[in-house]
């Protein structure tokens, strides 16, 4: 993912990001960086659910991965707003992109669609996962991150700025937030919350290198992918970066030993099965379904869930983390929901089209 | 000449009390090998395959647990598991009923009664855990001497005190989601249940959500008491505790999959406990058994069946074990080894290993082994709640009534738990499975009068189970016979079983109970009890019918008289020195827990006491 001059909310200049100088720019930073985190997630959550039950094992599982590591950044990001004494905003209809979306950077090159699991959808997952090293002359996120970072320190040696008031909104802990991607940890001075952007940085695109060489062997051993930080951060088994975990699924075979990234992956074959997927109509609209009320009630009820999520997330980084613990019922819900969806056809579509969840916010009043 | 391999330590039997065996002791360096029975999926949660010779090998995981689950026509506890002629496994659908004293011999126990034993376990790597509930009660400081306090039963050769920093050690490594403040009972006005918990001490996660007919319950029976004796019990309704997944305290890690630790990191609500929990949110020895794979120094061989073991004359230990190891479970076919330990452990389960010790002659000088098989007769009442309770939602149960577990009138019949079943008629009618069918085909409905009457009953299914207590008698007792044999010519355990009066008025007394709050909360019974029923009994002119609870306990005793028992409180065998026995087998008594956490608990002490036994030598 790049984020480009175009891109509004962020000052850029010469193609680079302007230093984070004042609070408040940090945490429009922040919020950017929820924005940013939670718009891959309709997309993804769409291939996933497309796929049928018990087929594609190894693509649902690294999709399901990265949603979760997704997810794990996002509250990371808010610990980090909250801990810093800002306020997440999830509870807005802006929060959400319409799709086809060019993501809230405005990137004209690629375009973000909600689509069925296919060869299509992971090309888009790679663009959007595309590591630094490879982004030539583009500002990746990881680059947005470290702005961040540098931003955190920055603002922390200002005697004048207050960088971690005392009494802020409680955080997100461990106890709330686990089995998720990753181990939530408390932002309470410069330390932790740089260790909270470190690994956001380091599961998403790898751990930041100086000197990459495409055609140096990744660090693998035997069973496993390459080494994306999980390791040393967080002691779980390790995951390939998601840039990589998405090119095995599209190239259809494992990274080995001896792999670098020129080479590709050249080990055993992933069972990838295109037609055990629910055909679903890219980018679903409430009005694909205005002549077929049975369809347009399920996504109606998709969306009210949706609504309700975002509204319980938006309270869980606001002063009610006990909130999380409904929520994940409801995340549950709307899986169920979606899948309903996809299992229904859409009548008299020329594509035999399925239908899908739109992913709408909706206020109170509707 | 020997060939025979060499261990520090060689374990009989990969379920929960090897794996924490295993687990214990290859932390500390000691070569450990785990001879399993039946087969394995190893670390793997997904279905594998290789190539060997050119030949495609098939490795299943936990996956292929689920496959068969689905499949399988009888949805029962080992439904989800390998049906293995070389380690057959006792099933449900054994059981019918013993006329005339005619045997059962269908299944894999030979039953000779007078009653059907009806509790049945799992011959696989993982052992019985892959389908238990996961229910973790410790027992009540009263249940480690009912025979001083009521003349009942037996003593046990310690204390509540003694097990308690065991108890910790296996609700956090096991991973028991529950709170202390609770789990005390010291909210129960009826001291005989209360138990002393450490200061500051609380379990690793907390407590499972309460399902919302808990809640129910728990207002419904505000304030109700019960009278046994001339004496008020209060009837109280409290969580219990599980090891299943929940919300982490401090710094604790909840465990996930095997083979897939991103999932079953919490539980996730798919009510499917029992026979098989699709993510591994509810805990499992495989997790126990990969843990102590990590530590490099354990090996667990599966497929291997051990059916003799020998001992030196001269000095009574044990000298090598005997054990059929096969490829395929298909086929008789095997080879027989042996290996040898400085210690031995016997984990196998209170049948096999009671079993196992019959076979080798040894172990018995007390004529104990094999005697005094337990159970929790489980009796099952059921109804229709006035309203809607959501039934069939969360795990298979989230509170109980542990209020009536203790108190003076043990002195005169069995104590029971009384467990809050969220899965409606699952268990006394097979509902939904085996009920919606015969809407259909018997009473002809479909469409709308179908889904309405489903949505108008299913979610006001209720049912208590009563797990009641039975003491040690030495004529319920597993026994072997050589005209009784297996595939591989092991032997099959013969039971001689029976329930005594003292049990009985338990039972009668539980029905009391359940007939004053079926009243207090306006439910509709359906309970009924047939002479059909395989655990139907009488008392006093009214039948009953118990169930198996899946706790088999007894076999080879704990005691402090070596004419009396099989083991020493250190779990050691009275007449082997280098012989261990772990499991349910060696609880004197079954009170009223389900056995598997002070199992465990005995278990990290025995790992404790067979460490300390290798460091000396």
């Amino acid at each position: 993912m790049y984020i480009n001059d175009e891109c509004k909310p962020i000052k850029t200049k010469n193609n680079k990001l302007c230093p984070i100088t004042t609070i408040e720019e940090l945490h429009h930073n922040l919020q950017l960086a929820i924005e940013l985190e939670f718009a891959t997630l309709p997309t993804y959550l769409c291939a996933l659910y497309t796929i049928k039950e018990n087929t594609n094992i190894c693509a649902y599982n690294v999709i399901r991965s990265v949603v979760m590591e997704e997810m794990f950044h996002l509250t990371n990001s808010a610990n980090v707003l909250i801990g810093t004494g800002g306020f997440p905003a999830l509870n807005k209809p802006e929060f959400i992109p319409v799709f086809p979306t060019k993501l809230p950077d405005k990137e004209t090159w690629f375009t973000v669609d909600l689509q069925k699991f296919s060869p299509e959808a992971l090309t888009t997952f790679k663009y959007i996962e595309e590591p630094a090293e490879i982004a030539h002359g583009l500002i990746t996120i990881g680059e947005f991150y470290a702005n961040i970072e540098q931003g955190l320190v920055h603002l922390n040696s200002q005697t004048d700025v207050d960088l971690f008031p005392k009494k802020t909104h409680p955080q997100i802990e461990h106890k709330y937030y686990y089995g998720g991607g990753g181990i939530i940890s408390k932002v309470t001075d410069l330390d932790s919350a740089l260790f909270a952007i470190n690994a956001i940085i380091a599961q998403g695109e790898g751990m930041p290198t100086t000197h990459w060489d495409p055609d140096k062997p990744f660090p693998l051993d035997e069973t496993t992918g390459i080494f994306s930080g999980d390791h040393p951060l967080f002691m779980q088994p390790r995951e390939l970066a998601h840039y990589y975990r998405f090119n095995e699924l599209s190239a259809g075979k494992r990274y080995v030993c001896g792999d670098t990234h020129n080479s590709g992956p050249t080990g055993p074959d992933i069972p990838i099965d295109y037609h055990a997927v629910y055909n679903m109509k890219p980018n679903p609209k409430s009005s694909d379904y205005a002549n077929f009320p049975e369809l347009q009630q399920m996504n109606l009820e998709f969306n009210r869930l949706f609504s309700h999520l975002l509204n319980q997330l938006h309270d869980a980084f606001n002063g009610n983390p006990e909130i999380l613990e409904p929520a994940v019922g409801t995340m549950f819900k709307m899986k169920y929901a979606a899948q309903e969806l996809m299992r229904n056809p859409v009548p008299d579509s020329v594509y035999d089209y399925y239908a899908g969840p739109s992913w709408e916010y909706l206020s109170d009043n509707q | 000449m020997s060939t025979c391999e060499q261990f520090d330590v060689v374990i009989v039997g990969a379920g929960i009390s090897g794996a924490i065996m295993a687990q214990q002791l290859g932390a500390k360096g000691k070569k450990v090998l785990i001879l399993e029975a039946g087969t394995g999926t190893e670390d793997r949660f997904w279905n594998s395959e290789s190539e060997h010779e050119g030949e495609k090998v098939k490795h299943p995981g936990y996956e292929s647990y689920m496959d068969t689950f689905f499949t399988a026509l009888a949805k029962i506890p080992n439904a989800p598991f390998p049906n293995n002629p070389n380690a057959p496994q006792p099933l449900v659908t054994d059981l019918a009923p013993i006329r005339d004293n005619q045997p059962l011999t269908d299944g894999y126990f030979v039953q000779k009664g007078p009653l059907p034993f009806s509790s049945t376990y799992t011959r696989s790597e993982g052992g019985t855990t892959l389908h238990w509930l996961g229910t973790c009660l410790r027992m009540l400081p009263e249940d480690f001497d009912i025979n001083t306090r009521f003349g009942q039963g037996l003593d046990w050769p310690i204390d509540y005190d003694e097990l308690q920093k065991w108890y910790e050690m296996a609700e956090k490594n096991i991973g028991v989601s529950a709170n202390a403040d609770e789990q005390n009972y010291h909210q129960i006005n009826n001291s005989s249940v209360h138990i002393p918990f450490e200061n500051q001490y609380n379990y690793p996660m907390e407590k499972i959500p309460q399902s919302y007919l808990d809640h129910h319950m728990e207002e419904g029976l505000r304030g109700m008491t019960v009278s046994f004796d001339d004496q008020d019990y209060p009837v109280d309704v409290v969580s219990t505790p599980q090891a299943r997944n929940g919300m982490p305290r401090g710094d604790y890690r909840p465990v996930g999959a095997v083979g897939n630790p991103d999932v079953g990191q919490r539980c996730a609500g798919n009510s499917n406990c029992v026979p098989i929990c699709p993510i591994q949110a509810k805990y499992n020895a495989l997790k126990t058994l990969e843990q102590a794979r990590k530590t490099g120094n354990v090996e667990i061989r599966n497929q291997c069946v051990v059916y003799d073991i020998e001992v030196d004359p001269a000095t009574n230990n044990i000298s090598r074990l005997l054990y059929k190891q096969y490829q395929h479970s298909g086929s008789p076919d095997h080879v027989c080894k042996t290996v040898t330990g400085k210690i031995v452990v016997l984990a196998a389960h209170a049948v096999e290993n009671a079993k196992l010790l019959l076979a080798s002659g040894i172990a018995n000088s007390s004529d104990q082994v094999g005697r005094n098989l337990m159970d929790h007769p489980t009796m099952l009442t059921w109804g229709l709640m006035p309203d809607k309770i959501g039934a069939f939602r969360g795990p298979g149960s989230t509170s109980g009534i542990p209020s009536l577990r203790g108190g003076a009138f043990r002195k005169n019949r069995a104590a029971f738990r009384i467990e809050i079943g969220n899965w409606g008629w699952s268990w006394p009618e097979g509902a939904p499975i085996n009920t919606v069918p015969d809407l259909i085909d018997q009473k002809n409905m479909f469409g709308k009068q179908l889904k309405d009457t489903i949505q108008s009953i299913y979610p006001r299914m209720f049912r208590f189970g009563f797990l009641v207590e039975q003491l040690p008698d030495s004529n319920n007792r597993v026994t072997i016979d050589p005209d009784y044999r297996d595939q591989l010519g092991n032997y099959r355990p013969v039971i001689n079983y029976n329930v005594t009066d003292y049990t009985r008025a338990g039972m009668a007394a539980a029905k009391q109970v359940s007939d004053q709050i079926f009243q207090r909360l306006g439910v509709e019974g359906y309970t009924e009890y047939h002479p059909s029923d395989p655990g139907y009994l009488t008392y006093q002119g009214k039948g009953y019918t118990y169930n198996g609870a899946g706790h088999l306990v007894g076999t080879h005793i704990m005691g402090s008289d070596s004419k009396t028992s099989v083991v020493n409180k250190e779990q050691r065998s009275w007449d082997h020195p280098n012989l261990y026995l772990v499991g349910c087998g060696n609880m004197p008594t079954i009170s009223t827990s389900n056995p598997t956490l002070t199992m465990a608990a005995l278990t990290y002490w025995a790992a404790d006491n067979v460490l300390k036994a290798l460091d000396q030598a």
